[in-house]
């Protein structure tokens, strides 16, 4: 993607129409597929069968939605420059979102513990709680991401400041991407609606014109362009 | 960043002439880093070195205007890249 430059215009696809990303997916689930060791279990020549099996699936399903298409929906995005995402990340702010990081949602969770949990439990789930952080990004999955799972589920109700964070970190996750749509899209072709802008920011009535799935995808893309990607957008 | 800064550290083929391999940034690799690189990359660091200019102050950027007007995401990268650097210059310094 890098370099790039501000005048540039970058078109994106939609995965539901992205072939080489289809493509690319069988490609790398075959690859997964023949290196799996003679010696490995039946239940991981299983598990890479059926993710074989999803992938050519998928992509004929491209393939099909690309023939009854009309045209490939495609849409154009500027690249925003230091001056867009400083607007952007204003006009975001200005919106009331915020991203609950992990840490403030465990943070949370071990106060919800605290407060709701009866006492002779309380031990077992914080030291759970604590693993889950202490440990690397990569290994924070499995049987201790099930649990720590299973303590939001019973502290969602239970525990406001618990529930009021998640909802935060929703709302964000939904209205950033939008917000990103709708400073940086600059047209688009085959998408249904036609393109028009209100002031400097493309106008709500015709996004609303577009697939719902489209726009959130597009609303990523248009972050990516912004910067690294946050944790929350490596998350979606 | 690495590969600009000591191309003499990757010399050669895919693997490592004495067997050993690559320690870059805290990750070991087994194939020459060199052989990832890409004309983007490259291009990169070219632009990347135009920006940080010389003894006498910042290079020029790579759009026109200041830097408000360059793409964020190529000052985010680049700073990134001088970081890198910076890392190499205290390693070596060690």
């Amino acid at each position: 993607m890098l370099p790039i430059s501000t005048k540039e215009t970058v078109r994106y696809v939609p995965s539901e129409y992205d072939s080489l990303a289809a493509e690319a997916a069988v490609k790398a689930a075959d690859k997964v597929a023949k290196i799996t060791p003679e010696n490995a279990t039946a239940e991981e020549r299983a598990a890479a069968t059926r993710a074989l099996d999803a992938a050519t699936a998928a992509r004929a399903a491209v393939e099909q939605r690309l023939a009854e298409s009309g045209g490939i929906p495609t849409y154009f995005l500027a690249v925003p420059s230091l001056r867009d995402r400083l607007a952007y990340r204003r006009a975001l702010a200005a919106t009331g979102a915020r991203y609950a990081t992990d840490a403030e949602l465990l943070a949370t969770m071990r106060e919800g513990v605290n407060a709701v949990v009866a006492e002779d439990q309380r031990a077992i789930l914080i030291d759970i709680l604590d693993r889950f952080e202490g440990a690397p990004e990569a290994e924070r999955a499995g049987e201790i991401a099930d649990q720590v799972e299973e303590i939001g589920r019973v502290l969602r109700p239970a525990f406001a400041g618990y529930a009021e964070l998640l909802a935060d970190r929703q709302y964000w996750l939904e209205m950033a991407p939008l917000l990103a749509a709708q400073h940086f899209l600059r047209g688009w072709e085959n998408a249904g609606a036609t393109f028009k802008r209100t002031g400097n920011l493309a106008a709500e009535d015709c996004l609303r014109g577009i697939p719902e799935r489209h726009l959130a995808e597009v609303g990523w893309k248009a972050l990516a362009l912004m910067g690294p990607p946050s944790k929350a957008a490596e998350k979606n | 960043m690495a590969v600009a800064a000591r191309p003499g550290h990757f010399e050669g083929g895919a693997e490592a002439a004495d067997g050993s391999a690559w320690e870059l940034f805290g990750e070991r690799h087994e194939t020459n880093p060199k052989l990832l690189l890409g004309q983007d990359e490259v291009e990169m660091v070219r632009l990347w070195r135009l920006t940080r200019g010389g003894d006498f102050g910042q290079g020029p950027m790579p759009e026109a205007g200041g830097v408000m007007d360059q793409a964020a995401i190529m000052l985010d990268a680049f700073a990134v890249m001088s970081a890198a650097e910076a890392e190499l210059t205290r390693e070596r310094e060690r």
